[in-house]
């Protein structure tokens, strides 16, 4: 297949897109049907993309399988991925079968273990992060400089000026905390998203104009 | 003693961290609560919409953060249904569908959605699809953003959804966020769109991670007012309970144990700096 | 109205959805000790989870506003079948022939996030901004009463954007005006992180927190089964421990000794 076809019109298309976002934005009025036009082709996106979870699952079915083939590193633990990955979508077709409009998201069972078997393992595992922070709150955190200085004690006024006990100790403290939250960390933050607001408009542009080119995945 | 101070086994650490900050499950400490600038806003934008307003309450946090938000989110439908405005929940995160479902059955009750007010006060459109462009066409045009409810009822047929075509009939955006898609992609892609803060109010509950990058926004007038975390869930039951006799509580009897965890961790910075100290003036190793 | 899909949950399910979650918490929790099989396999099942419960949530989007909704396929509109249509070419991705099929999709949905990506920064995180820190008072009745004054904090917060700004500017070096300018910069850029450290830390123990609710508060029909769970959780991760601990570790191949030149080995 030409060149053309690979790799040129899917950088026009982007451009096409993105032109049409900006023009709909700015020159079209609301209630006209031009800009209803382009809401209907935003919500088209919407079940454009509902494929890429079909996508994600093959890939894991498939780097799983491999490893339990191959009897890699962890191939025991590969086959307790896709033993839960077999019965979850099990319930979720039992939803199918069971919903009025075949649904699974919605279905009774399919929420039921989503929210009493895997909630417990995500909290669980982001909530290990709490005890990294205490780890590096001991081990890390070194007042070597003045920044870092600046960094612990504005922190540190922040935890207690947060929490009820900073008030019980001093009531200053919560007045301090929101003050440092308004105006110093306020201003800097602001900074920031200017920075970004122009990092993020020059690298859709150069998306729009072909030169980034890395969502188009590789040259196969 | 200065190396034995800085090089501690961080598993004695997390037992440390563990233990201490279990206590207050057992020996609640009580301590008084300030109510913030922050959260008092949040309450007061919300008391003061006339009943009958349209409110869009959007679930966006996952699992991860559910100790901060969900109290965020509860509190505030319960304030919505007290003060007699209307509700339009939904989720733009996948994680957000099966999670409001469960706090809007705690809210409203078990039969939810068969409680009488489903249609009319309230609706649960449940998982908007898109991130970002699901948020901006929901404000361009809810019906093609999502054409059903959670339940698969289409929104053809519920009376509140014929009310709320766009963003010029929404009254107050209330974000319940933990990260992208959030506050900030509300504010871009429809507050920013449709007229701005006077035409598109924005309440946020977020974790506390992302409060300190709301500020700029909170400043400006973008955002009217934020429930940061844990702390700020639990100011906001306390203003309920003193207005509604809120009965939901679960953000505030944890203040304790995070009260706790703070002055830990307090402690473990200057411990460990007071190891180094001695450890580099005193003619030791450093750490 | 559709009727909600209930009714097939037997309540004694409630019971294994709290043993479940106190062993995989604990399970979960032992990682922190040393890494061991059972934190491993928990961590696995919840990777095949969450991969099934994506696809649910995708599969139920695309139904609905495809074909469910008001004004939808069911309803006469048969233009919604064409994204339906586009959407099955990602699957051209498993293709080394036709992969470039795959970028079709790909590119509308870039193409559209780009184009809403510029309009939306520009208005609120750039020109909204600029125009807030331009209309901060410093002149007025009441801008310089009380403590702190909105007056100093508006000089305070035109500062530090100003001098924070200027620390990403790397076209000169930061020497002389600009030198300072960075310099008091970077001390505002330490106080975001700051600000932003002690977020991180509430946030964090408040995930931790909501564990330790579940752990010690959670009943089944009044009976606090956690209490009695958790030591048999601590001592099944203990026995998995020492069986792994019993296991004789393999040894190391040794290295080929090979013959030098004058035919002595090495």
């Amino acid at each position: 297949m030409s060149v053309t076809v690979k790799r040129y019109i899917p950088l026009a298309i982007t451009f096409v897109m993105g032109i049409i976002m900006v023009i709909a934005t700015y020159f079209l009025a609301e209630g006209t049907p031009e800009r209803y036009a382009t809401t209907q082709l935003t919500a088209t996106v919407d079940i454009i993309v509902a494929t890429a979870g079909v996508i994600g699952l093959v890939v894991l079915l498939r780097h799983h399988g491999l490893n339990i083939s191959r009897r890699g590193r962890f191939w025991k633990y590969s086959t307790i991925t896709i033993i839960g990955v077999v019965l979850y979508l099990i319930v979720g077709l039992y939803g199918i079968a069971t919903h009025e409009q075949h649904l699974m998201y919605a279905s009774e069972l399919f929420s039921w273990v989503y929210m009493n078997i895997y909630v417990h393992m995500d909290m669980t595992i982001f909530s290990l992060l709490a005890f990294f922070i205490a780890s590096a709150a001991y081990r890390a955190f070194r007042l070597r400089s003045l920044e870092a200085t600046i960094l612990l004690i504005v922190g540190t006024l922040m935890l207690l000026g947060r929490a009820p006990v900073g008030a019980t100790l001093w009531e200053g403290f919560p007045t301090i905390a929101e003050w440092l939250l308004n105006v110093p960390n306020a201003a800097g933050t602001r900074a920031i998203t200017i920075g970004i607001a122009i990092g993020a408009i020059s690298l859709a542009i150069r998306q729009l104009m072909g030169i980034e080119r890395g969502y188009l995945g590789p040259e196969r | 003693m200065a190396l034995s101070i800085s090089r501690i086994d961080r598993r004695y650490l997390y037992l440390l961290l563990f233990i201490l900050v279990s206590i207050p499950f057992l020996y609640p400490l009580k301590l008084p609560l300030t109510i913030g600038v922050h959260s008092r806003l949040v309450y007061e934008v919300t008391e003061g919409l006339p009943p009958g307003s349209i409110v869009i309450s959007s679930v966006d946090f996952g699992p991860s953060t559910l100790t901060e938000n969900r109290p965020h989110l509860k509190a505030h439908l319960f304030h919505c249904k007290e003060h007699e405005l209307k509700v339009v929940c939904l989720a733009f995160w996948i994680s957000g569908g099966p999670i409001g479902d469960d706090v809007l059955r705690e809210v409203y009750g078990s039969d939810f959605p068969n409680v009488p007010q489903y249609g009319t006060s309230i609706v649960y459109l449940g998982y908007v699809p898109g991130n970002e462009v699901g948020m901006q066409t929901f404000g361009d045009n809810t019906v093609l953003a999502k054409g059903t409810d959670h339940y698969g009822t289409p929104v053809g047929d519920l009376p509140l959804m014929q009310e709320c075509a766009s963003a010029e009939d929404f009254d107050l955006w209330a974000e319940w966020t933990s990260g992208t898609p959030g506050e900030q992609q509300v504010i871009q892609f429809v507050q920013g769109r449709h007229g701005g803060p006077s035409a598109v109010p924005i309440v946020v509950g977020s974790t506390a991670v992302s409060v300190p990058g709301m500020m700029p926004f909170y400043a400006a007038g973008q955002i009217l007012g934020i429930l940061n975390g844990l702390a700020g869930g639990g100011e906001y039951e306390q203003l309920l309970i003193d207005a509604y006799e809120y009965p939901l509580v679960e953000a505030l009897p944890l203040l304790d144990s995070q009260s706790v965890g703070h002055l830990l961790i307090i402690a473990f910075v200057i411990i460990g700096n007071i190891g180094y100290a001695i450890s580099k003036y005193g003619g030791g190793e450093g750490s | 109205m559709i009727p909600p899909n209930v009714g097939q949950i037997p309540p004694e399910l409630g019971l294994f959805a709290t043993i479940f979650g106190v062993f995989a918490t604990i399970f979960i929790y032992s990682f922190l000790w040393k890494e061991n099989p059972l934190s491993r396999a928990v961590e696995h099942l919840f990777i095949g989870l969450a991969a099934v419960f994506t696809l649910g949530a995708m599969y139920d989007a695309a139904l609905t506003q495809a074909y469910w909704g008001t004004d939808r396929i069911i309803e006469g509109n048969f233009m919604w079948i064409i994204p339906i249509l586009i959407s099955l070419m990602y699957f051209f991705f498993f293709s080394k022939k036709y992969f470039f099929l795959y970028r079709y999709p790909v590119s509308i949905v870039a193409g559209i996030m780009a184009g809403m990506m510029i309009c939306g920064q520009i208005q609120s995180n750039f020109l909204v901004q600029i125009q807030s820190t331009v209309t901060l008072p410093l002149v007025g009745e009441g801008v310089w009463e009380g403590w702190p004054p909105p007056g100093l904090d508006s000089i305070i917060i035109i500062i530090g954007i100003i001098t924070a700004l200027s620390f990403f500017f790397f076209t000169w070096e930061h020497k002389g005006a600009l030198g300072i300018s960075t310099k008091i910069g970077r001390y505002f850029l330490m106080a975001t992180f700051g600000a932003a450290y002690g977020g991180t830390v509430m946030a964090r123990l408040s995930l931790f927190i909501g564990r330790l609710t579940f752990l010690y508060q959670t009943s089944y029909e009044d009976w606090f089964w956690a209490w009695y769970l958790i030591p048999i959780a601590v001592i099944c991760v203990i026995i998995v421990a020492l069986w792994e601990r019993s296991k004789p570790t393999p040894t190391p191949p040794t290295p080929e000794t090979k013959p030098t030149r004058k035919g002595k080995s090495e």
